[in-house]
């Protein structure tokens, strides 16, 4: 992690321009001395992996720093914005695993009739669907034409449409995987075994097939709720979500240096911790994880 | 071949199970494909009649259209089945659920991937019985400890909470087996019980089944292409090739007396150590069968054997063989007899 906080602080400079630039690109008259003054201060002047290493250093003693516009502490301004995008990917993650999978377990099960085509053709338009796009439809038909739902703002209300977006998007993901996975595990010996028991098709299913085939979805899932947890750089700006991908585009527009890596960092950690969650999943769903 | 299959059975005791002109074929691109020709046998109670063949020839394909397992469509299922005297393949999916695992049970090849690797032992052992008796999860959990005992299985109160992988593979088939007796089916058909399972464990298996048959005297089809463990177990031996039974005779009659071809052909194939110590004209080597097995295709009109029979005729390849009893109970379809 700290190898990665390293390049990123090295990457970041590959990008031309600076904020002082972006900073002095707004104001009238500054003198060349004024602005050697500004990076003076903020350290600009020093070499990349100079800079890039000091980071790394100041991070290991816990100091984040401070944002170049406006000098909060980034971590602080970070963590103030995690809890939108938390719940916000809470919502999409639910929504898109509510329809995902039983569709995807409609379409296994049913695999080859025109359903399974269907839903198949169905998913394929979702994940084609760009998500900004979707985002806007449902914004002009529900908010603005219906009235439904409010536009933008940050109220319970407002997580709808973003969710929607969001789960409609990642459901077709999940949808796949779902059922390609469930193909598998119905061909498996032990779903013969259990129909020969004389168990109904209902517990079969149910009680035999979905556990297992749950371990590609679970880890599909996974993946999704950490990137989007990463922040939903489109969705958070179509919907004016105050999450923390919109930071993390204003602050690489503004080459805020600190924000973007004090991003970087958050954004490892959530990834991490994701998948510490998901190998617990897996040892309740899979009784042979704890044995090796 | 059925109706004097049927006719000179022996005992005129009603058959547990009776198969009664079962095809099964599957529609493929190069049409369709034929995997069991129209074959009939009856098993009678407490019997076990072993079904051998090479691989491919349609054995495990009767053992999953017995229990209707098997996909259909692609697989084409015609005949009849009757357990106990009604029919079951014109049952509804519901009533086909209440015949498997209470009347009719299955043990399959692969115990290593055939018990559920997610559910415990418990639960596996379990839910057939609360399905079929409606017992409660205290007497279900209660008879599976009692049939793991019976099955030989130590500490059963531990296994119960124990997964499949925690097990080794003769104790899995063991489990399988307590699972397919545990509604004390009339029926178990057992397809190639042993043969994922190392030699000395193998014998132990067999030995258990035999037991377990004695004990409750439920009717056991063996499916086996191993004539070893025929010859230990076995009441009854059908033979079958290419999707028919060429030959069917009680285990004493079919080694002391082969008459098919192909069955002389089986049995030529297999090393005896009795042939060694007598020494009398033992062939320096084994003796093998001409050519391969056919792969399933279009029913072969005449004898599906003809074409690596040493006795072939004219006939053998144009007209099915109609089935002659040689002996009581011990029929062949061959021109060589008729």
């Amino acid at each position: 992690m700290l190898a990665a906080c390293f390049l990123v602080g090295l990457l970041i400079h590959l990008v031309p321009g600076d904020p002082v630039e972006v900073m002095v690109a707004k104001m009238d008259a500054v003198s060349p001395e004024q602005i050697h003054a500004i990076r003076e201060q903020l350290g600009l002047n020093a070499p990349p992996w100079e800079q890039s290493a000091n980071y790394v250093w100041r991070v290991l003693h816990g100091d984040f720093g401070k944002t170049i516009f406006g000098r909060e502490p980034v971590l602080e301004f970070l963590l103030s914005r995690l809890p939108n995008t938390f719940l916000l990917t809470i919502c999409g993650t639910v929504l898109a695993l509510a329809i995902g999978l039983p569709l995807g377990f409609l379409a296994a099960y049913h695999r080859g009739s025109w359903l399974d085509n269907l839903l198949m053709f169905i998913s394929v338009l979702g994940v084609s669907v760009p998500a900004f796009w979707l985002g806007l439809v449902l914004l002009v038909t529900f908010s603005v034409h219906f009235q439904f739902i409010p536009v933008a703002g940050d109220g319970p209300a407002s997580v709808i449409l973003p969710a929607v977006t969001l789960g409609l998007v990642y459901s077709a993901i999940i949808a796949r995987m779902t059922r390609s996975a469930m193909i598998e595990v119905l061909t498996e010996d032990f779903i013969r075994t259990a129909r020969s028991k004389g168990l109904p098709e209902r517990l079969v299913l149910m009680r035999h097939a979905l556990k297992p085939g749950m371990i590609a979805v679970v880890t599909i899932a996974g993946l999704i709720f950490g990137y989007m947890m990463g922040g939903q750089v489109i969705v958070e700006n179509v919907f004016s979500w105050n999450g923390i991908g919109r930071v993390a585009i204003h602050a690489m527009l503004q080459r805020d240096y600190p924000t973007i890596q004090g991003f970087i960092i958050l954004f490892a950690a959530v990834i991490v911790t994701v998948s510490l969650l998901l190998d617990l999943v897996y040892m309740w769903i899979d009784p042979r994880i704890i044995k090796s | 071949m059925s109706d004097a299959m049927v006719q000179n059975s022996p005992e005129t005791v009603q058959p547990v199970l009776s198969v009664r002109n079962l095809k099964v074929s599957f529609e493929g691109p190069k049409g369709r494909a034929v995997a069991v020709d129209n074959i009939s046998f009856d098993v009678r109670p407490g019997e076990m009649l072993a079904l051998v063949g090479e691989s491919g020839c349609g054995k495990s394909t009767v053992a999953l259209s017995l229990m209707k397992l098997l996909a259909s469509p692609p697989a084409i299922i015609e005949g009849s089945v009757y357990v106990k005297g009604r029919e079951i393949f014109n049952l509804s999916k519901e009533e086909i659920s209440k015949v498997r695992g209470k009347e009719m049970a299955m043990i399959f090849q692969q115990p290593m991937t055939s018990l559920n690797p997610v559910l415990t032992i418990e639960r596996q052992l379990t839910e057939g019985l609360m399905l079929h008796e409606g017992l409660t999860r205290k007497q279900a959990r209660e008879r599976a400890r009692e049939n793991l005992d019976l099955v030989g299985i130590p500490s059963a109160n531990e296994r119960l909470n124990q997964y499949p992988h925690q097990l080794s593979g003769g104790m899995r088939q063991r489990v399988m087996i307590a699972m397919a007796m545990s509604c004390k089916p009339s029926i178990l058909i057992a397809d190639e019980p042993t043969t994922a399972l190392d030699v000395t464990t193998q014998a132990q298996i067999l030995a258990l089944m035999s037991g377990l048959q004695d004990e409750f005297g439920i009717s056991t089809i063996l499916i086996t292409h191993d004539l070893g463990v025929v010859a230990e177990t076995a009441n009854r031996v059908a033979v079958m090739y290419a999707g028919r039974i060429v030959e069917t005779a009680t285990s004493n009659d079919l080694f002391s007396n082969p008459s098919h071809p192909y069955t002389r052909g089986l049995l030529g194939a297999v090393p005896r150590l009795d042939a060694l110590l007598s020494g009398d004209d033992m062939p320096s080597r084994l003796r093998e069968i001409p050519g391969n097995v056919p792969s399933a295709g279009p029913a072969v009109p005449g004898c599906p054997f003809a074409p690596r029979c040493d006795r072939v005729k004219d006939r053998c390849h144009t007209q099915r063989p109609t089935p002659v009893e040689l002996a009581p109970g011990h029929i062949v379809s061959c021109w060589e007899y008729a």
